[in-house]
């Protein structure tokens, strides 16, 4: 049988591309791809915020809160160096707020990215299953298909959040960064889907 | 809204890409977990290596984004969470073919199943924070 990545760029083709995506992505955006966590972003969009905590409107709302606080724990005379640090910790945590609302579009272009490369490259469309194999493993029913693709998804958000990254965020950033907690997931990840495979392997292909 | 579309743009171009390099195709990842074939093996390694160098490069020569901000240089020590959460992780890699990113892809594709996958993904990581809190008692990792 055709192997099925004749279809696509050849590998260092591919390499390149992804390399140039994580190395300018942090370059303009100051954060590292990792794209698991954006689900989290997204869920806490939807997450009702905690009942009887601090609400603050403004970065000077913010600020005021803030020096109250130092003062409090250090006394006044921390704050004798004027409000430099206040203001520059307001700022931080605004942008924070700011960027958790404007990265998970990026899980929105992931998929306009990949419906432009299905256009450019006459991509066949096959709603119902995701390939040959596909089809060899769960049968021609897609419902089995798609209630496997559920459970699969759901360990998928689980083991991500557990771990801390996916491919991108550990496998590609973490990597490249040489975390012992990204090498370690990573290995493991790669590890356990080649040994499923294998499972698979062994029960369908007889 | 700006920063949005930045955000947008860079998920559009990494979903372009992840879908060319067939990253997000079962057949392709089923085919490299069994060994039969090396192209997203050396995709990897490519791009591990020029990211590698092109981080290191990064460091040396730029500290904050066009944007102005930090850049930020995540710490992801090993914790709890590594082994455990890797292996759930991975059985549902090995099943669905699809990490976070390219489920997303694989439905931009065309194969509308794999919104199953996604469904899924959200489901599981609104489970996170209720099993870490409750059942496992674990302090939450961040994601930076």
């Amino acid at each position: 049988m055709e192997l099925a990545s004749t279809h696509f760029w050849p590998f260092w083709l591919g390499g390149i591309a992804v390399a140039v995506v994580a190395v300018a992505y942090p370059l303009v955006s100051g954060r590292l791809l990792g794209v698991s966590g954006l689900f989290d972003l997204l869920l806490e969009a939807f997450r009702p915020t905690p009942k009887g905590g601090p609400v603050v409107h403004s970065a000077d709302e913010l600020e005021a809160a803030i020096l109250a606080a130092t003062a409090e724990e250090f006394g006044e005379e921390a704050l004798v160096d004027d409000d430099v640090g206040g203001t520059v910790a307001a700022d931080a945590l605004t942008e924070e707020a700011d960027s958790t609302r404007s990265r998970p579009y990026f899980l929105l272009g992931l998929v306009l990215g990949s419906v432009v490369a299905a256009l450019v490259s006459n991509v066949e469309l096959r709603p119902a299953t995701l390939g040959a194999h596909f089809d060899q493993r769960f049968g021609s029913d897609p419902v089995v298909g798609a209630v496997a693709l559920f459970v699969a998804g759901w360990m998928i958000g689980l083991g991500t959040r557990l771990a801390g990254g996916c491919t991108s965020g550990h496998g590609i950033t973490g990597v490249a960064c040489f975390q012992s907690g990204s090498l370690l997931s990573t290995a493991t990840f790669w590890t356990t889907g080649a040994a499923v495979s294998w499972a698979f392997f062994a029960l369908v292909s007889q | 809204v700006k920063r949005g579309f930045v955000h947008l743009a860079f998920g559009t171009l990494f979903g372009f890409v992840l879908a060319r390099n067939g990253a997000a195709d079962f057949d392709a990842m089923y085919e490299m977990f069994l060994f039969r074939d090396f192209h997203l093996f050396g995709v990897a390694i490519v791009s591990t290596g020029l990211t590698i160098a092109g981080f290191s490069w990064l460091r040396r020569t730029r500290s904050s984004s066009a944007a102005g901000s930090l850049i930020r240089w995540p710490k992801r020590p090993v914790h709890r969470g590594s082994i455990l959460g890797a292996v759930i992780f991975g059985v549902g890699w090995g099943v669905s073919g699809a990490c976070p990113g390219t489920a997303l892809v694989q439905v931009g594709q065309g194969h509308l199943i794999a919104l199953s996958t996604v469904v899924g993904i959200v489901v599981g990581t609104a489970a996170y924070d209720p099993l870490i809190r409750r059942v496992l008692k674990w302090p939450r990792v961040s994601c930076e």
